[in-house]
């Protein structure tokens, strides 16, 4: 071997476990301009596994009814697939009971869900919620919105140069006046995975209620929500091979219970009279009108699907690629990665020169390159960090070294036009 | 490369992308900031209040909004300001009528190859979007 041989970065091996994940994703057959499709986009919406896509179907074909309301068998079925989807989500997350998990259209009503009917009631003028500077919009502005209505205040921790949270003041941060805490686990705009036990056990020793925002870690990191100590997350199923529209909230049954009805109508009640409403215990109590019935049962299959690979291969697979990709990365010229964060997991964010991330997303479009350009969602931080916009490429279980080279040809023809 | 590429990217659009025209502020103008909100590109058009021919812009912006921008400021500058409203929204409503070959003459013509790109149109638009505004407030 000579010596640039050996300073090479070299590709990871494709474990067993997930040598054969690619044909189960029949989108990855596809081609983009004329090009096989190579997709980093993962942060935004991973592909779907046949198994996933059958659910769809054989639900339509062979069960569709409301649920929860008729005695056929129809019904019966359908709300026996639909709670069997809760319990996979609780057994999947370590919930102490299947009644902890409540389905939403996603993590951003997750989070909605928390701020109107745990925190809402709760709060007086002056009073503090904590958040910090690396929260995607979705964690962000629902607590915005309630401090409108409120008066409360929202506080931020800061994060530093390398994307990593600045706990320096965390003690004065999380003080008497805090009465949330909601913290993002993983990064969706550059990927740093934050330490959030500690945090997580900090805030419980103060007393003060947590949320996790864990959209972007539930398909990269196993999740033991009992272990972590929060006492909600949020998650989207889009992100872990689910399908759109569906997600749900994880929240400690004991707080569940003094929680006040998010949505009023249909499943949610217990007995309705003009003078007043019993509503249900939860997560019934959360899940007004007909919920995506199809998209729960869906989600039920993209966990099965997850669980049969394992999610300890993949967050080990993952985290080698990414390390592959960020030493490709980094030779060529001109590419600058944002932050550098101890832990990183999923995405990769840079700029390049001058070109603006939009120009590259274009270019590496044409080549069969799905990345995504922009704020991510995540415009203070992009602030912080002092850039309006970078490139990212967000990896999944299915991808592969092959992908990696094939962003950086495309990257090498981009610098080509505009370096 | 890409023919498609190649006609988004044209010789003169990166030329105006890569060294833009009239790209200052200029104060004590009539003037108007817009935002794409899917990316975050901001421009701000600038118009002087006497010399209404003059117009500038500053940006963070893509090549071709840059490069659009450039050449706005170049075009605008060579028209009559009573004709500079409806040569915009003409400009703008041409993109958007996706069924209608796209006929911009001039330097303009090079932003012809954005049409292939439905997600890029709204970068070639916004500076004229954005010289809209200061005629509405007008």
């Amino acid at each position: 071997m000579n010596q640039s041989e050996a300073t090479q970065p070299q590709p990871p091996a494709i474990p067993e476990a997930l040598a054969s994940v690619r044909a189960d994703f029949p989108i990855l057959q596809r081609t983009v301009h004329g090009k096989p499709l190579v997709y980093l986009d993962n942060a935004a919406s991973t592909q779907k596994p046949q198994c996933v896509i059958d659910a769809i179907t054989r639900y339509y074909s062979a069960e569709n009814s409301n649920i929860h309301r008729g005695v056929h068998l129809l019904s019966t079925e359908a709300t026996g697939a639909y709670e069997a989807a809760r319990g996979k989500i609780a057994k999947f997350l370590n919930a102490a009971d299947d009644s902890e998990i409540v389905f939403t259209r996603g993590a951003t009503e997750a989070v909605n869900l928390a701020a109107y009917s745990f925190v809402e009631p709760k709060l007086q003028a002056g009073d503090e919620i904590l958040i910090s500077s690396m929260e995607h919009h979705a964690n962000i502005v629902p607590w915005q919105l309630l401090c409108e209505r409120t008066g409360a205040i929202l506080r931020v921790i800061p994060v530093t140069d390398d994307c990593e949270l600045d706990l320096e003041n965390i003690d004065e941060l999380l003080n008497e006046k805090t009465k949330f805490f909601s913290i993002v686990y993983v990064s969706n705009a550059i990927g740093t995975v934050n330490d959030v036990k500690p945090l997580l056990a900090k805030a419980k020793q103060r007393g003060i209620p947590t949320l996790l925002d864990a959209a972007q870690a539930i398909q990269h990191i196993p999740i033991d929500v009992q272990e972590l100590g929060c006492d909600f997350l949020a998650f989207s199923g889009h992100k872990i091979y689910g399908p759109t529209g569906i997600g749900a909230l994880y929240g400690r049954r004991e707080l569940l219970d003094t929680m006040r009805p998010y949505q009023g109508g249909g499943d949610m009640i217990s007995h309705v009279s003009f003078e007043g409403t019993t509503y249900k215990e939860p997560p019934s109590r959360f899940e007004a009108g007909t919920p995506h019935i199809e998209g729960a049962i869906c989600l039920g299959a993209a966990i099965d699907y997850l669980s049969s690979v394992g999610l300890q291969e993949i967050e080990k697979y993952e985290s080698e690629l990414i390390e592959y990709a960020e030493a490709k990365l980094s030779e060529i010229d001109g590419l600058k990665i944002i932050g550098s964060p101890k832990h990183r997991s999923g995405a990769i964010s840079f700029t390049m020169g001058d070109a603006h991330p939009h120009d590259i997303g274009t270019v590496l479009d044409t080549e069969g390159v799905a990345i995504r350009s922009g704020h991510h969602c995540c415009e203070p931080l992009l602030k912080r960090l002092g850039v309006p916009a970078t490139a990212r490429a967000s990896f999944s279980l299915y991808n592969t070294p092959d992908d990696v080279d094939a962003l950086v040809a495309a990257l090498k023809k981009t610098a080509l036009l505009f370096m | 490369m890409n023919p498609d590429l190649q006609n988004l990217y044209k010789q003169t659009l990166l030329k105006h992308s890569k060294n833009p025209l009239n790209n200052y502020e200029i104060e004590h103008s009539h003037s108007a900031t817009k935002r794409n909100p899917l990316c975050g590109d901001e421009i701000t058009v600038y118009q002087d209040r006497d010399e209404q021919s003059r117009v500038a812009f500053t940006a963070q912006a893509c090549s071709i909004c840059l490069a659009s921008a450039s050449m706005m400021t170049e075009k605008l500058s060579e028209l009559d300001p009573t004709d500079h409203k409806s040569f915009a929204e003409d400009f703008v409503s041409k993109f958007k009528d996706r069924s209608k070959q796209l006929d911009l003459g001039g330097e303009l013509e090079s932003l012809s190859g954005v049409q292939a790109f439905p997600s890029r149109i709204r970068c070639a638009t916004l500076p004229w979007e954005t010289f809209l505004e200061i005629k509405k407030e007008e």
